[in-house]
């Protein structure tokens, strides 16, 4: 039985430097839970699936929060609020498409408290899991969302492994297509890693959506200066407009030189369990003129892989519609 | 004493033909394949590492339904087998035929081991796309799948134990003869004589 809205007793410990962190993190191993907003966190805790012996706020700690501009690009503090990204002009001014991003993140309230470490880093909603399952994510031998009789309208087109999860980011996409790069540290050093090896699908790691590991700690995001300024487009496709995960969404970013398409960047959110970025498309519309008849061939070539479950079918036209008007739309 | 096999020369004895050294090293690298595929990621070391474990432990099907064959039918499948010789030799001290007490019960012990893992492999990739069917969960219930993934995962924890002591006793001096004809097919007349039993496994005959 699932007992919900009441936590379980933990410790907590609100550290206010980094290395106070790690050596939290070090000294209480597996059962530490680290938290940023806790958007995520605390569904878990009151539905007591998460029962961690100590529970690690990080939202003290004052060098993993705000926005500043480095020689190659700007720099994200993990525990900068969705909406401090959402009004930052230096966001708004060179990556747009991260502060549209963000801006369709759940309601004003939860993007005043949310951050964008955490919005990356946030687990999978498949409603299995959420409950408390014992799916394949959960370490169990099982997908119950991939049967005959599984509720799947909302899982994955691409890349399932076993399990049919998908991320629910918003933000996820965005900073993929701005080839972000996430700086994982802990109290043996730091590693920098691309999004597409942050974010990783169940082929390679069922039980968690990203590469962090749990002595590690996300504290910082890079936007590389190579996409400032260029060509964007986000858009996002939910049951409800506000305050709800996204079926399906887009983000776009794209380079044009003299009408053509120079480069681009085209990653889709909610069809797999990784932001999944669509290098094929990429490439079959490089070179070619921005207009219409490219929008529609990119469009048509971005679902050729999908494989549909029994009720998510809707996602394939509805991916193809958002990529469409990704490519046609996209604007500096 | 010559023999008529392959690279065996003059002087040589035959122990091993090459098909047969070629199989046991197929099987020892689909083993340690689908050892270091299964358990790696468990201590760390992330990578897609499904689709590797089970066409290999397709391959390792298709070795084991060789060898059994090929023992079966095209050599001596009681030279394996322990027989009360065996058994009066554990207080003698007398020498074995081709293969002694040990080896006769490790492979034993090997055989179980791996047709359990195949058989409760090959079931659970009823629970897994594979270009040929589309994953289907509810062959069995949830108690029973637990039963097939724990053989399976015992299967595996055991295969490390005994790959242990298989290595341990191949890289021993006293038994370098056999691991020697293990690569490259052959032992000398000296060592056909002091550590084996002519009436028991008659080289030249099988040869």
């Amino acid at each position: 039985m699932i007992v919900k809205d009441i936590m379980a007793p933990f410790e907590l410990y609100q550290p206010a430097q980094l290395k106070d962190a790690f050596s939290l993190l070090d000294s209480f191993g597996k059962d530490a839970w680290k938290m940023a907003g806790g958007y995520d966190s605390l569904d878990w805790f009151k539905d007591r699936i998460v029962r961690p012996q100590a529970v690690i706020d990080l939202t003290g700690i004052a060098e993993m929060k705000g926005i500043k501009e480095t020689p190659d690009g700007v720099e994200i503090g993990a525990l900068t609020t969705l909406s401090e990204i959402e009004n930052n002009p230096i966001i708004k001014a060179k990556y747009r498409l991260l502060a549209d991003a963000v801006s369709h993140v759940a309601s004003p309230q939860i993007r005043n408290h949310g951050t964008i470490g955490g919005n990356a880093s946030q687990n999978a909603r498949c409603l299995y899991f959420r409950y408390g399952l014992p799916c394949y994510r959960a370490g169990g031998n099982t997908c119950f969302a991939d049967t005959p009789e599984g509720i799947n309208r909302e899982h994955a087109l691409f890349g399932a492994d076993r399990c049919v999860a998908v991320t629910s980011s918003d933000g996820a996409p965005a900073l993929t297509a701005l080839d972000a790069k996430f700086v994982l540290q802990s109290s043996s050093g730091q590693r920098v890693i691309g999004a597409e090896e942050f974010f990783v699908g169940p082929n390679v790691d069922i039980l968690h959506l990203t590469a962090a590991k749990p002595e590690e700690i996300l504290t910082t995001i890079r936007l590389p200066s190579a996409w400032a300024g260029k060509n964007f487009y986000f858009e996002k496709v939910a049951d409800r407009n506000v305050w709800d995960f996204p079926l399906v969404n887009v983000a776009a970013a794209i380079s044009v030189q003299n009408g053509a398409i120079r480069e681009s960047r085209i990653v889709v959110g909610g069809v797999s369990a990784v932001p999944h970025r669509l290098t094929q498309v990429e490439g079959i519309i490089q070179g070619k003129a921005l207009e219409e008849g490219t929008a529609t061939l990119a469009g048509q070539s971005s679902t050729r892989d999908a494989r549909p479950l029994n009720y998510n079918g809707f996602k394939i036209p509805l991916m193809a519609s958002l990529v469409t008007r990704a490519v046609r739309n996209a604007t500096a | 004493m010559s023999s008529h096999a392959g690279s065996v020369q003059a002087g040589q004895i035959q122990r091993h033909k090459l098909v047969d050294r070629l199989y046991h090293w197929v099987m020892a690298v689909c083993i340690l394949t689908l050892l270091a595929t299964s358990l790696l990621p468990i201590i760390g070391w992330k990578f897609a590492w499904l689709a590797i474990h089970w066409v290999t432990g397709l391959v390792l099907t298709v070795a084991v339904l060789f060898h059994i064959v090929r023992a079966l039918f095209f050599q001596k499948p009681m030279s394996m087998v322990v027989d009360g010789q065996d058994l009066q030799n554990l207080g003698s001290g007398g020498r074995p035929g081709k293969y002694n007490l040990a080896q006769k019960l490790y492979h034993l012990a090997i055989a179980v081991l791996i047709l359990s893992g195949i058989a409760s492999g090959l079931v659970m990739l009823r629970k897994i796309d594979t270009p040929w069917w589309r994953r289907d969960p509810y062959w069995f219930s949830d108690s029973s799948w637990g039963v097939i993934y724990s053989a399976h995962d015992f299967v595996a924890m055991s295969l490390v134990t005994m790959i242990i002591i298989h290595v341990y006793f191949a890289l021993r001096p006293d038994e370098w003869h056999l691991t020697r004809s293990m690569f490259r097919g052959w032992i000398t007349p000296k060592e056909y004589k002091d550590h084996f039993d002519p009436k028991r496994w008659n080289a030249e005959e099988e040869a």
